[in-house]
């Protein structure tokens, strides 16, 4: 992680360094968050929980309060639970409604736990398009959250 | 960088992998040397996230529908260990001895060590960044928070087991009776697993759970007592949970009942259909 925020801080060493240390806090603070079934992969979220620090520091040239951070983090929150059914009930009928390549491709990475590339040589198509149909299942399922107008 | 697949062409579409956790260590790594310095990935990752946090809820046999012939139950098990055996070494080396209880929804059962090992991962390295003073009281709060396991919505998280996390949910409420049930049904080698909660039920009463075959008999799982003060009511907020076994093919339940038992005789406090 270090690697990409040193990248974002354009080689500031010491930036990068407090940058990491607020995203590795805020990580802890919603460390009951990650935990549940929200975030398989930590590393996305810690990714991008790392760029807004960056991009709010540049915005309020580091004269913001400490109570202000954590507050973006609402957008990678969970509403209530019935929120969370009814988004869930809109997700599984986004899956089904994909088309049989696209809805393949989450089974055979996401659900059953490859990597895309491991999916792709089983099912004997170029990585690329493999990667390709992982992105525009997940588009679809995105477009079909927003239309139901569930998504935040 | 590194010689991973994906070099020399432009990666805009790992992104959804990269969100998904499903890019190989050395592509993820490859990946994030390109979300540095491109924000549209970077807005597509956070728009990702959401979707991938959802994903996370769908189990893939009970909720899509058969495409080609899966068998049932014990396969989704394997299937979901396997996962679990897969992503356990992925996050952040070094990491162990956070207990499992990390977390809150109990559909996440099996993956949760994973989870749990990334985020020890990012405690013990908060912890040597020198993470003092100011921030000493924040991470006790994180700390207690993490350690109680938080938040309950459903419930299922005071019962933790491996059904929890393959079975299928079934819930109904009785409009004539008021009472409630959620049920967690999960097929094993020996018949169904059936775990159950109750609530908006007041007492004192005798109740049952009685299982209805497809071929229309009945088997009854479990009997309890609710006491004067109810289960899920505002005396007692908390719901009756309970787990019954049963011989029976989950294929073979058409229905299940929660009845009352009196000397006066029996009815129906609420039906779900399996």
């Amino acid at each position: 992680m270090f690697a990409f925020v040193l990248r974002l801080t354009s080689g500031d060493w010491q930036r990068a360094e407090d940058v990491v240390q607020e995203t590795l806090l805020r990580a802890w603070r919603n460390a009951d968050r990650l935990g549940g079934p929200a975030h398989p992969s930590v590393r996305p979220w810690l990714v991008t929980v790392a760029r807004r620090i960056v991009i709010d520091e540049h915005r309020w040239t580091r004269a913001r309060p400490q109570e202000a951070l954590g507050q973006d983090l609402d957008v990678l929150a969970e509403g209530d639970h019935a929120d969370r059914v009814l988004q869930i009930m809109t997700l599984t009928e986004g899956l089904r409604t994909l088309s049989p390549a696209h809805r393949e491709i989450l089974v055979e990475t996401y659900m059953e736990g490859r990597t895309v590339a491991e999916a792709a040589e089983r099912l004997g198509v170029p990585l690329g398009t493999a990667k390709s149909r992982v992105f525009y299942a997940l588009a679809a399922l995105r477009t079909a959250l927003a239309e139901k107008g569930v998504s935040q | 960088m590194s010689a991973g697949p994906g070099q020399g062409a432009v990666p805009h579409h790992d992104v959804a992998s990269y969100a998904l956790g499903v890019l190989g260590e050395q592509e993820a790594t490859h990946f994030e040397t390109h979300l540095a310095a491109c924000d549209a990935c970077a807005r597509e990752l956070e728009s990702f996230l959401p979707v991938v946090d959802l994903l996370s809820d769908v189990r893939p046999t009970v909720d899509l529908p058969p495409r080609s012939a899966q068998p049932p139950g014990d396969d989704l098990g394997r299937r979901r260990a396997r996962r679990s055996e897969r992503r356990t070494p992925r996050p952040t080396a070094g990491a162990r001895g956070l207990p499992a209880t990390v977390g809150r929804a109990a559909g996440s059962a099996l993956r949760r060590p994973a989870v749990a090992a990334a985020v020890a991962a990012v405690v013990a390295a908060g912890v040597t960044a020198g993470v003092t003073g100011a921030f000493g009281t924040v991470r006790e709060g994180g700390r207690s928070a993490a350690a109680a396991g938080v938040t309950t919505s459903t419930p299922w998280d005071r019962l933790r087991g491996p059904d929890l996390a393959t079975g299928q949910r079934l819930a109904a409420s009785d409009p004539a009776t008021g009472v409630h049930a959620d049920l967690v049904l999960d097929s094993a080698p020996w018949g169904t697993r059936v775990t159950f909660a109750v609530s908006h039920v007041a007492g004192p009463q005798t109740c049952r759970l009685v299982a209805v075959r497809r071929d229309g008999g009945t088997e009854v799982l479990s009997t309890w007592l609710v006491p004067a003060d109810g289960y899920g009511t505002s005396a007692q907020p908390q719901p009756l949970v309970l787990q019954a076994a049963t011989a029976l093919d989950r294929r073979d339940i058409a229905r299940l009942r929660v009845e009352s038992v009196a000397a006066s005789g029996v009815h129906d406090l609420v039906a779900v259909s399996a």
